[in-house]
Parts: C-alpha cells; structure tokens; sequence
C-alpha cells in the first residue's frame, strides 16, 4: 500500500516509517525537515521530504496514496500556533477531494473530561473538558477533530493517553518531574506503548466501523500512584548502584482500573492492545537518569572512554617522544603503569631495586606493542646517596622529563632503618619522592609541560601523627603516616611550583589485589575483585598524561575523579613542617624546588 | 571471492560456513587434525588440516584467500587453562596474521562481548560497539577476556603496521548447535522449575544471540565498504532472565494455552532494559532473526530427538 506519515520526525513517527516499511509498504513521509535519517535515507520505498508548500507540489506527493495518517500530535508541535492551522487542514481537504484516501489522525485523551471516582473509565462517549481547563494539546486536538468532523473525507480518529516511551519528550518530562521535583504521581496513571499505538493506528486504518469516529487506545493495564512512585523509586535505585538485593524483582502491585476503556477499539477493529508498559516505564527512567547525569545533575557512574582507553583502542601513541621516570617501577601497580605507558609510546625511565625484573620488564615494554626502548636504573630508593646518583643520571641522560611517577609501593611488618638511620616506610615512601623530584626540578621544568604524580593511599587518613605515643612499631601506622607526609609535601611542592610549568597530584589507585599480576600471570583462583592493577594503571596514567588534567596542580584524586584528601593533610603550618624537616634530613634546605 | 573461515565445526564457524553456502563465493576452511568428521559441506569446499601453530598448514590455507573469518578461537566451556587460552587465541591469531598481511582484502575476527568492561550492573548498561574494555569476572572468565584482548590487539597492530584492513564482530551469548550454556539453562528449567533462583543471580539479565545471526552479521561486515577496521557487538534486541527462559518453554510446550504459571514471575525479573546495544551493525542494516523462543525451541527440538530415539544424551548436555 502507498501511506503518507505526516508528522514523520515524531518519535512516534519514526517507528511508524519503521513498521510500515517493515511491513512492505510504501512510505511518503512529510517532516519539519527535509533530510531523512539515516536509516531510512538510501531506501528507495521511502520518500522523506518537508511539508511541500507549493500546491502542486502538494498534490503530487498525494498521488496514489492510499492511507495518510497523521502522528503529528504525539508530540507538542514547537511552534503550536503554526501547526494549529493550515497543513493538516489542507490535508483533510486534499482527503475530501474526489475520496483520494482515509485519513487517520493521531489526537490525545486529554481533550476529555477527568474521570469520575477512583474507578471511573473514560470511553468515547466521555464530555470534553471545559474549554479553560485545557492543555495546548488539547485544544490542537479539537480544533483538528472539529474540522474533521465537517468534512466528507473518509476519515478516523486515534485518542491516546500519554504514550510511554523514552523517546517521547512528553513521558521524560513526566517521569523527570516525579523523580528530581518530587512532583505527586496521580491517582491512577494509564499511558499506552508506542508498539500499541501503531498496531492501533493501524487497525483503525483498515476497519470499516471506524469511520468517522474517535477511538480510544490505552495499555492493558495502568498504574496506581503509589505501583508508580514505587516503580520509579526501584528503578532510580537499580540504575544509580543504590539497589538493594530485594530490587533485583519488582514487587506484586495491585491492579488498578484502566483509565481508559479499550471496549469500543476492540469491538470495531478487534484488537486489542497487549504492550506491557514496565519495560516502557524502565527504558524512559533510564534515559531521564542518563541525561540527569550527562547534565552534572546526578554524579555520573558510567565509566567514559577516556583519554587513555580510547588511545589504546586505536593503537595511538599519544606518549611518542615523552620521557617518563618511574619508581617502583618492577611490581604491582608500578609495573602495570609501566606497561601501559610503554602501549602509549613513551620513553620509559624506570627506578627499582631489581635488576633483573628491571631489565626484563624495559624488554618486555620495548618488544610490546607500540613499544620504544627504555632505561632501567637499579637504585636502592631509601638511600639518600643513591637518589643523588639517580638523579644525576637521569639529568645527564634525559635533558627533558615530561612525567615524574612515584609508584614505590612496599611495606613493612618489622621495623626497618636506612643505611643513613631513617625508618624505611617514611624513606621510601615520603623522603624518596621528595627528594627525586626536588633534584630533577630542571629536566622537569625543561618540559613544556611536565607532571608529578604521587602514587598515595586512602591508608593515610589512619595517620595517627606525629605527636601520638610511640608504641611498638605497626606497619600499617608507618605506611600511614609516611603517605600523609608526603602529601603534605605534595601540596606544598605543588604550591611552591604554582608558577612554573611542572604540577604535582597525588592518587589513590583503589585497593589493588596483590596478587600476581605482578608478573602477568593470570591467577588460576577466582578471587575476590578490590580493583585490579590494570584499572589503578589506567586511572594513574590518565592523570599523568590525559588532557583533562593539564595544568591542574595539588589535587588528590580517587581514581579517576576528582577527591580530597585527610582534612588535616590540608594544613599549611603543619605541611611546612613536614617539608622544612624532609629538607634538614635530605641536605637540601631550602634551596628545594626553587631549582 | 575465495574465502577462508578457520575453526568451522565450531559455534560461530559452522554457521559461517553455512552461510557461505548460500553464496557464490569459493570457501575454504582450515580445521583441527582430528576434525575431518565434524565439518559440514564436506563435498563443496576446499579442507586445510591443520593448527594455527602449523607454519605450512597455514600459509596453504591463505594462498590466494580474499577475505578471512577467523573463527578458531576458543573459550570456556568446558574450562580451559589461561595459558591455553592465550596459546590458542593471542599466539594462534599472530601466527595466521603473519600469513594474512599483504595478501587478503579483509581479516574478521570472531572475538567476543566478554572483553567489555564490568556490565553485570543495570547503571553500566548498555554496552555498545565501542565501550571500553577490561578484563572482569572470575578467574576463567579473565583470561578468556585477556586472551581474546590480546587477539584483537594483534589484529588492529596488523592494521596500523601493515595496513591489513578487518573488522572485529564481539557476540554475546551464543545459542545455536554448540551453546552449552543455553543447553544447561533450558535443562534446569525443566528440571528444577522451582530451583532458578540460583541462575537467575548467575546470569542475571543476558542477550543472547544465535549462531546465524553472528554468521550473518560477520558476512556483513566481511563485505560492507563502512565496516573497514571497526568493532561490531552482536546481540539481539531481547533482554531477558532464566525466568523469561523458563516462561518461553512452558509457551512452547503448551501451544495454544494462555495461562502461563511463570509469565508473572518472568516479567517482574525482567527490568526491560537492553545490556547490549549493536548500533552500528543496526546502522548496516543487521538485524537478529532468531529469537529467544526460537533459540529455545531448537534446544528443546534437539534434546526431544535425543529422548525419542532413545539416545543417551551426549556427555555435553548433561554435564553439570
């Protein structure tokens, strides 16, 4: 059959185009716009075309239709005024003429009168409501069915409710203002599926008691208010990770009394609507919470294809010609940041104290994919000395250092003291970074651009301070208090920097299982999932090399957003403190950062 | 065209081959040692045997090939070792690469959804073509993740180093003649009908798709100009639980009654909403042609042959 769909850039419209086509006919579809979507472009049954405004223009597209039906009240017109007019009329005029074709228009339930009681049904006898009372739809719709009924054409007329659907504007906004403006559900809610509105457009079309009529469509069942809020809330739980257990199945509700009654679609066209509107009422949550989070409202969860996956997705090498140093460079996070990088081009300079898995792990990022040669440098990171010789190396080799990684991640269970009297933990995990990055201040600030990031730990919010008893000494207290000072000096290196082209973040890179990653072998147990080394690389490479972190300095990150850390690691005096004593131990003084 | 599709017994690479049938083109397949019994169309293609380790076998079975389906790749179950899984797909995808550069139009990998990121939650919901990918789940599930990620690596490097033109087709769920997992799923349903609540936490929402359509969507983009060097999800369109699993088969083994004890149950498991999205092979013009009752219906074909001519069913389909 030959069908016009006017209104055809609807979303009610577009599935309509769709299931036609499906169905084999042949479309004449008239937009607000002249180009076709995509899917529907090379496809030689359908002609997608703007509302011609010529008349012989007009009468040309209408030649040899056989049905026209108009959708373009399932959304509110832009410009209502416009519409309220002139095309559609001339299309019942056209339809008038000599019985060129039926006519079936899409109008809205809304023009009826509220109903009675908590029981009461709408049919296709229902009064309208009081001219006052309604909405611009609504008055679009009786406008149009008035001029309908004046005419001769062979016409007939669809009222639907409000038609659930994601891509209504209309039902978005309904379920937004339930959610974000605590608006009250109404009583009893009855929207119909746009698959029941099509396949009833459809049966409208072709039965013969539906002429000159207005028919009703509603879904098979509706919602009361409180099978609503419920819904909504369950739904709103489950797609922000809020959800409980028990929400994993959606409660029995009551079935409330249709608001619309179906008796009069059934009896003249037979059918009768089946559509279950929960997967409607789902899909259309799940769009209002995406675009509540796309628009900063709600705190978006979905993970973005960064800077850094998406580069490794193509096989990019955005790191080509940057030099990279990093320590603790041979195990755990350290050694995944590594890999990664070497996948991303740069140049990798890495710090360990093993020359063996060293050179094993600057091979192995050379020979892998997208991989250039590297540096290792065997250094004992806790002692003072040999910080000083692997900074000279690192300046004498690497003129420019674009990115300074301090990854050193070992603990301890006993007490143990550098060769210069200094607790172990704190050397590492405080005085080394200081230090490193103090003495390579000027290949650092040769970059265009260079970035310090301190790999930290959300451990250091158990700091207990400096002032607490001394008591038997605890590996946790150490790492703890040992990561707390190197934020303070983070931040205050950061500060001193603030002018200079070089930033200074720290990260938290979640809890990673210790496991054996490490060395790239998959664990043959299951386990239990903290982060995996793989997603704490990519957090930690994104903040050392992704644009959205240019020129960003002192921050503390939790992954890949935005944190802060320990209240107290925030204290100027206090962070002063810390920095003048890492000085005093490490000889520098204060001639530290200026460069 | 002469085609080559590797792996052709397999779920995915029988219903390549099968599809190819239909076609005009010269097919060739490359198969393991002891397969011979297993391939179909025996008398209309031409029969490498060989591993993808197999130097000889593979640079006979690329001789003069334009476009390859690389569908030898292999996958838990029944468990596999994640060295296994990594020899068999990272290594074997390299080694058929070597062959492949510089002689064949486009190379199509047979990879799957399980190298997406975490998806087991409805926020993370819906993956598309494009999503990013990560290992995740338990320990089988990992190294079939990194396994197949290291082939899909070797397939886009063969691109930018040597300008090899492919496409990557990631399916979920696969039903057809070789889904063991689909096969158990219907087995407990009409063995512990009240025993479900178990699989419904394990598989939680799927989409499955059957092995035609795959075939379908990889002779697609095998083909299409737009489908050079890019990644395709393949899902069909229906989201569903073991519930909607359970409801379906009662509606297959009751034609004609309406009252379906688990429709309740079934549909208020059922949260509506798609995990998976195919965007662009819809873009292509793809669709899915075999539903899920279709799928069910095949199990349920296959397993009532088994029990009226009185077979023992196969080890497969009664493992646990």
């Amino acid at each position: 059959m030959n069908v016009l769909v006017t209104g055809a850039e609807t979303f009610l419209g577009l599935r309509l185009v769709a299931a036609l086509r499906a169905a084999g006919h042949i479309v004449t579809a008239f937009a607000t716009e002249p180009a076709a979507p995509s899917r529907f472009a090379d496809d030689p049954r359908i002609t997608w075309r703007a509302w011609p405004t010529r008349k012989d223009a007009f009468a040309k597209a209408l030649d040899g239709i056989e049905l026209a039906l108009a959708v373009d009240l399932s959304v509110l017109p832009e410009d209502p005024t416009a519409c309220r007019d002139k095309r559609l009329f001339k299309l019942i005029d056209a339809a008038e003429s000599a019985g060129a074709f039926r006519l079936v228009v899409l109008s809205t339930t809304e023009i009826c009168a509220p109903p009675k009681g908590v029981a009461g049904q709408i049919d296709e006898e229902a009064p309208l409501r009081a001219e006052g009372e309604m909405s611009l739809r609504a008055q679009l719709a009786v406008t149009l069915e008035a001029q309908l009924a004046k005419s001769a054409a062979e016409w007939a007329v669809l009222r639907t409710p409000m038609i659930l659907d994601a891509d209504n504007p209309a039902a978005r906004m309904f379920v937004r203002d339930i959610l974000v403006e605590d608006a009250a559900a109404p009583g009893r809610f009855h929207p119909v599926g746009s698959d029941d509105v099509i396949s009833a457009l459809l049966a409208v079309a072709r039965s013969d008691k539906t002429q000159g009529l207005a028919t009703h469509v509603g879904a098979p069942m509706a919602f009361s208010d409180r099978a609503l809020d419920q819904e909504i809330g369950r739904l709103a739980r489950v797609l922000t990770d809020e959800a409980e257990p028990h929400d994993a199945l959606r409660p029995s509700h009551q079935p409330t009394v249709a608001v619309f009654s179906t008796a009069a679609l059934d009896e003249r066209t037979g059918f009768a609507p089946k559509q279950s509107i929960w997967p409607a009422l789902s899909q259309t949550v799940q769009v209002v919470i995406h675009d509540l989070q796309s628009s900063g409202l709600l705190e978006s969860l979905r993970r973005k294809n960064g800077f850094v996956s998406r580069a490794l997705e193509l096989g990019d090498t955005p790191l080509v010609g940057k030099t990279v140093v990093i320590t603790g460079a041979t195990r755990g996070v350290g050694r995944a940041t590594t890999l990664l990088l070497g996948s991303l081009g740069a140049t990798i300079a890495a710090v360990d104290s093993s020359a063996k898995s060293g050179n094993a792990l600057i091979e192995e990022v050379a020979s892998g994919f997208n991989g250039v040669p590297g540096t290792f440098l065997e250094a004992d990171l806790s002692s003072l000395e040999a910080l000083r010789d692997v900074a000279m190396e690192l300046s004498a080799r690497f003129p420019k250092i674009d990115v300074l990684i301090h990854s050193e991640d070992r603990r301890f269970n006993t007490r143990r003291d550098t060769a210069e009297g200094l607790e172990m933990t704190l050397a590492l995990h405080h005085i080394a970074p200081f230090l490193l990055s103090n003495l390579l201040a000027a290949p650092l600030q040769a970059a265009d651009a260079a970035r310090i990031v301190m790999v930290s730990s959300d451990e250091h919010r158990d700091a207990k301070g400096p002032d607490a008893e001394q008591g038997a000494f605890q590996g946790t207290d150490a790492y703890a208090e040992a990561k707390f000072q190197n934020l303070q000096a983070s931040y205050v290196m950061a500060q001193l920097l603030e002018d200079s082209s070089v930033t200074v973040n720290a990260i938290n890179p979640g809890e990673a299982r210790p496991e054996a990653a490490g060395d790239g072998e998959i664990p043959d147990q299951p386990q239990q999932r903290a982060t995996s080394v793989k997603a704490s690389a990519m957090a930690i490479v994104t903040l050392a090399t992704a644009p959205e972190f240019a020129g960003e300095t002192g921050l503390y990150l939790e992954m890949e957003t935005i944190g802060s850390s320990a209240p107290a690691t925030y204290d100027e005096a206090a962070a002063w403190k810390v920095w003048e004593e890492a000085a005093r131990l490490t000889g520098l003084r204060d001639r530290a950062a200026e460069g | 065209m002469r085609i080559l599709v590797t792996g052709p017994t397999g779920a995915i690479g029988q219903y390549v081959l099968e599809a190819l049938m239909q076609t005009d083109h010269e097919v060739r397949v490359l198969s393991l040692p002891d397969s011979m019994h297993r391939i179909n169309y025996r008398d209309r293609i031409e029969i490498v045997m060989g591993e993808l380790s197999d130097n000889t076998a593979l640079s006979e079975a690329v001789e003069g090939v334009d476009i390859i389906y690389h569908c030898a790749l292999v996958g838990p179950p029944p468990a596999k070792s994640a060295k296994h899984m990594m020899h068999v797909n990272a290594d074997g995808t390299r080694n058929l690469l070597s062959h492949a550069v510089g002689r064949v139009q486009r190379f199509v990998l047979c990879s799957s959804s399980v190298v997406y990121t975490p998806h087991e939650k409805p926020w993370q919901w819906p993956v598309t073509d494009d999503t990013h990918r990560e290992p995740f789940g338990g320990a089988q599930q990992i190294a079939h993740s990194e396994s197949l990620m290291a082939a899909e690596d070797a397939v886009t490097r063969a691109h930018i180093t040597h300008g090899l033109d492919y496409a990557i087709v990631r399916p979920t769920l696969v039903s057809g003649r070789k889904s063991y997992f689909i096969e158990q799923m219907v087995i407990a349903v009409l063995r512990t009908p009240d025993g479900l609540d178990t699989l419904r936490q394990v598989w939680d929402t799927m989409q499955w798709v059957h092995g035609s359509d795959v075939a379908s969507a990889a002779l697609l983009v095998g083909e299409h100009p737009e489908a050079a060097n890019q990644r395709f999800l393949v899902a069909n369109g229906e989201p569903i639980t073991i519930y909607d699993v359970q409801a379906l088969t009662w509606d297959i083994m009751n034609v004609g009654k309406t009252d379906n004890p688990f429709r309740d149950v079934a549909e208020r498991n059922n949260l509506g909403l798609r995990k998976y999205e195919p965007g662009k092979l819809h873009a292509l013009g793809w669709t899915a042609r075999m539903d899920v009752k279709a799928c069910i219906s095949e199990v349920l074909g296959r397993l009532e042959f088994y029990s009226s001519a009185g077979i023992k069913l196969p080890p497969h389909l009664i493992g646990d």
